[in-house]
C-alpha cells in the first residue's frame, strides 16, 4: 500500500501532505500533555515491531496478490489514535528514506492512509465494539479483530482513491477503488486476526500495557 | 543514550526484540511483494518515478547484493533504527510533558 513517487498529481501530493501535516501537529500538541515513562518502551517496541512486521508478505489473496500488516489499528489500541498516527509516520519516513519503500513526495498520502485512516478506523470501531459488548475481553478481541480489519479496508480505500484521481491512472476512481477495497478487504481479515491475537495475548499476560493513558483528541 | 537503556530493560521488552529479530530472520521466506496497488499499476502501465536513491534499496545492502542475509541485515538495521528514533522521540516527548507540568 506504499504509494511510490509519480504517481500522484501535485495537487493530491499537496492536499494530503497538508492534512497530514495538520493531523501530526495535533498528535504532537497531545502526546506532549500526555506521554509518560511508562508509555516509551511500549511505543519503541510496538512500532518496531510493526516495522518487522511489514516485511512479512502473506500470499493469499486474488489474482496472486500478497499483503503485508500494517499495523495502524493495532498500535492505535494500544496508545490511542494520535499515537498511532505518530508511530505510523516513523515507521513510513524509515521506510522511505532508509529503504525506498513508499515514495518521498508520497509521504503525506501514505500517512495519511496508513497513519490516520488506519490508527483512527481502527482504534475507535475497537471503542465502539469492546464498549457494546460490555468491555469484557471477548469483546476488546473481537473489536480488535474488526479495528484491524476495516481500518486496513478504508486505507486501502483512499489508496485508490488517491491514485484514481490522479490523471497518471487514466481509468480513473472506477478501476481503483473496487480493486484496492475489495482486495484489501479480503487480505485484511487477517491484518484482523493478527490484531485480534496480540490483543488477546496482551489482555492473558500484561492487560495493564491495554490501560495506559491513550493520546487521543479531546 | 543510557538515559535510554532504562526503557529496554524490561523482560517483556527484550523478549519482544527477540521476536522482531526472528521474524526479520523468517522475512526472506515471505519476500514475495506483489500488492493488490501493483496490480492496479499493471492495469494502467504506469511508471514509477525515482527522485531519491535510497541507502538500502528493497531492504537490500548494495555491498551484499540481493542476498537473504542482506535482506536479515538491513531488516535488523530498520528495527534497530526504528526503536531508537522511538526512543528518543519518547523521551523527548516526556520531557516536554515535564516542562509543561513544572
Amino acid at each position: 500500500m506504499h504509494i511510490p513517487d509519480g504517481y500522484l498529481d501535485v495537487w493530491v501530493l499537496a492536499l494530503f501532505f497538508a492534512l497530514t501535516v495538520i493531523m501530526l501537529v495535533l498528535a504532537f500538541r497531545k502526546a506532549n500533555k500526555i506521554v509518560e515513562d511508562r508509555h516509551i518502551p511500549l511505543f519503541a517496541v510496538l512500532t518496531a515491531a510493526v516495522f518487522a512486521a511489514q516485511m512479512i508478505n502473506w500470499p493469499v489473496g486474488p489474482g496472486g496478490t500478497t499483503a503485508h500488516l500494517v499495523g495502524g489499528a493495532l498500535i492505535a489500541i494500544f496508545l490511542g489514535p494520535y499515537g498511532g498516527l505518530i508511530a505510523m509516520a516513523v515507521i513510513l519516513l524509515i521506510q522511505a528514506f532508509l529503504f525506498g519503500d513508499g515514495g518521498i513526495t508520497a509521504l503525506g498520502a501514505n500517512i495519511w492512509n496508513m497513519g490516520v485512516v488506519d490508527c483512527f478506523v481502527g482504534y475507535y470501531l475497537y471503542r465502539v465494539i469492546s464498549k457494546a459488548l460490555g468491555d469484557t475481553p471477548r469483546g476488546k478481541i473481537i473489536g480488535a479483530f474488526f479495528g484491524g480489519w476495516i481500518g486496513i479496508t478504508l486505507a486501502a480505500f483512499f489508496c485508490g482513491l488517491e491514485i484514481g484521481i490522479s490523471t497518471i491512472f487514466p481509468y480513473n476512481i472506477a478501476v481503483s477503488v473496487p480493486v484496492m477495497t475489495i482486495y484489501h478487504c479480503l487480505l485484511g481479515t487477517i491484518e484482523g486476526l493478527i490484531t485480534a491475537f496480540v490483543v488477546g495475548y496482551t489482555l492473558k499476560v500484561r492487560p495493564d500495557l491495554l490501560e495506559l493513558p491513550k493520546i487521543n483528541p479531546p | 543514550m543510557s538515559v535510554l537503556v532504562k526503557y529496554i530493560k524490561g523482560r517483556w521488552v527484550l523478549l519482544s526484540i527477540v521476536v522482531m529479530i526472528i521474524i526479520v530472520l523468517m522475512s526472506p521466506l515471505f519476500s514475495y511483494a506483489y500488492e493488490p496497488l501493483d496490480y492496479v499499476v499493471e492495469q494502467f502501465n504506469a511508471v514509477e518515478k525515482q527522485i531519491y536513491e535510497a541507502p538500502m534499496p528493497d531492504y537490500i545492502i548494495p555491498a551484499l547484493g540481493e542476498t537473504a542475509i542482506s535482506g536479515i541485515l538491513a531488516g535488523i538495521i530498520g528495527v534497530f533504527v526504528t526503536l531508537f528514533v522511538c526512543l528518543v522521540l519518547g523521551y523527548v516527548l516526556r520531557a516536554r510533558k515535564a516542562e509543561g507540568t513544572s
